[in-house]
C-alpha cells in the first residue's frame, strides 16, 4: 500500500483532485453581464402616420376625399417640475374634437370614433381605408399626440394624417 | 525519521484558460454596451401607449430625428438644430434632403409625382411640444424633401407588452 502511494507521488498524480469551479464561475459570470446588459437595449414601439402631400410649399394637388378631422386642445397647463434633467408635468388636462363633437374624457372620445368609424366605413367596401387628419393645437405635448394616434388607429381607423399650420 | 524527497515541478504550463474567459468577458460587455445599432437612440423617455407596433425589421439606414424637450434636433449623436444657438433651420433642412435624395423613389398615384418611399422615425420625450415635432413634419413637407411617411416613436405599456407576448405565443402553437 505504501509502495502503492510512493509510485503515485512520484508519477506527479494527485490523489485529491478537487473540482475546478473556475470555469463554471467565469460562465456564470457571462450570463449575468449578458442578461443585465440586455435589458439596456430597449425596444421601442412605432406608430405609423403620414403628412399631406397636397400642403405647404408642395404645389401638386389631390383629389378630395371623405376623411375624420380630430383636433386635440389643451385645457389645463398643469404644473411642471424637474426630474433630472428634463421636466416633467402633471395635472395635465386635453380635450378632443371630433368633426363638430367635443369629447372631454378619453372614454368618451374613443367610443365617439368607433361610432364614427362605422359610420364612415364604405359597407360596399369595409376593408378601404378611412384618413383621419389630425390636428394638434398650442402647447400639446408629444406625448398627448401620440395616444390620441393610438386611439384613433385601434378605433378602427387605418391612416392618420397630420395637418400642417401650428403655433408655439 | 527518513526526510520524504520534495518533487518540484518547474515546467508547470501557463493556464491560458482564466485570460481567454476574461478577454471573452470583455468583448461582450463592449459588444453589447457600444452597440452601433442604438447610437441613433437619443436618450429620451418616450411616451408609453398601448397599441404601438413593436419597431421590427426595419431598413438598416432608416432617418431619425430625436427632437428633446429644448427642441434640439439630434440625427446619430449630432446636434442638427438647437434653437437656442441656431437662427435658421436651413442645415437641418440641408441635411434632411440629402437624406431624401438617397431615398428610393416611388411614383404616387394622387399626386402623381415621384416621393421618397422610406419612413422617418421620429423621436421625442413625452414632454416635448408638439410645436418641434410639427416644424420637423413642416421640414420634411419642403419641396426639394418631401418625405411623407412618418412613423412615431413610443414606448410599449405594459398592457401591451403583455398583449404582444401573448400574442407571440399565440403565433408558435
Amino acid at each position: 500500500m505504501v509502495n502503492r502511494q510512493r509510485v503515485r507521488e512520484q508519477a506527479g498524480i494527485d490523489e485529491d483532485a478537487g473540482c475546478d469551479m473556475t470555469p463554471m464561475i467565469d460562465v456564470t459570470f457571462q450570463l449575468i453581464i449578458f442578461f443585465m446588459l440586455q435589458k439596456f437595449k430597449t425596444l421601442e414601439g412605432k406608430l405609423s402616420a403620414f403628412l399631406p402631400k397636397d400642403v405647404g410649399v408642395n404645389t401638386t394637388s389631390a383629389k378630395p376625399m371623405e376623411k375624420l378631422d380630430v383636433h386635440v386642445y389643451l385645457v389645463k397647463k398643469g404644473t411642471s417640475h424637474k426630474k433630472g434633467n428634463r421636466k416633467v408635468w402633471t395635472g395635465r388636462k386635453i380635450k378632443w374634437k371630433v368633426q363638430a363633437s367635443f369629447y372631454y374624457n378619453k372614454r368618451d372620445f374613443m367610443n365617439g370614433l368607433k361610432k364614427f368609424a362605422k359610420i364612415m366605413r364604405d359597407p360596399k367596401d369595409p376593408s378601404k381605408p378611412v384618413p383621419v387628419t389630425l390636428h394638434a393645437h398650442q402647447g400639446v405635448f408629444y406625448g398627448e399626440v401620440t395616444k390620441t394616434v393610438d386611439d384613433i388607429l385601434y378605433s378602427g381607423f387605418d391612416k392618420v394624417t397630420f395637418a400642417g399650420g401650428y403655433a408655439k | 525519521m527518513a526526510k520524504k524527497s520534495i518533487h518540484l515541478k518547474t515546467d508547470l504550463p501557463i493556464d491560458m484558460t482564466p485570460m481567454i474567459d476574461c478577454v471573452f468577458q470583455l468583448i461582450i460587455f463592449l459588444m453589447i454596451s457600444v452597440d452601433l445599432s442604438q447610437q441613433d437612440l437619443e436618450d429620451l423617455k418616450l411616451p408609453q401607449v398601448d397599441h404601438a407596433l413593436p419597431d421590427k425589421n426595419v431598413k438598416k439606414n432608416r432617418p431619425i430625428v430625436n427632437v428633446t424637450q429644448e427642441g434640439k434636433l439630434i440625427m446619430k449623436r449630432k446636434t442638427w438644430y438647437d434653437p437656442n444657438r441656431d437662427l435658421n433651420r436651413l442645415r437641418f433642412r440641408r441635411h434632411l434632403a440629402n437624406i431624401a435624395r438617397a431615398m428610393p423613389l416611388k411614383m404616387d398615384p394622387d399626386v402623381k409625382k415621384k416621393l421618397p418611399d422610406d419612413p422617418l422615425l421620429l423621436r421625442g420625450d413625452e414632454f416635448t411640444d408638439w410645436y418641434h415635432m410639427a416644424k420637423v413634419m413642416e421640414d420634411c413637407g419642403l419641396q426639394n424633401i418631401m418625405i411623407w411617411k412618418i412613423q412615431l416613436a413610443v414606448a410599449e405599456s405594459q398592457k401591451a407588452k403583455a398583449r404582444n407576448k401573448a400574442l407571440l405565443e399565440q403565433a408558435q402553437h
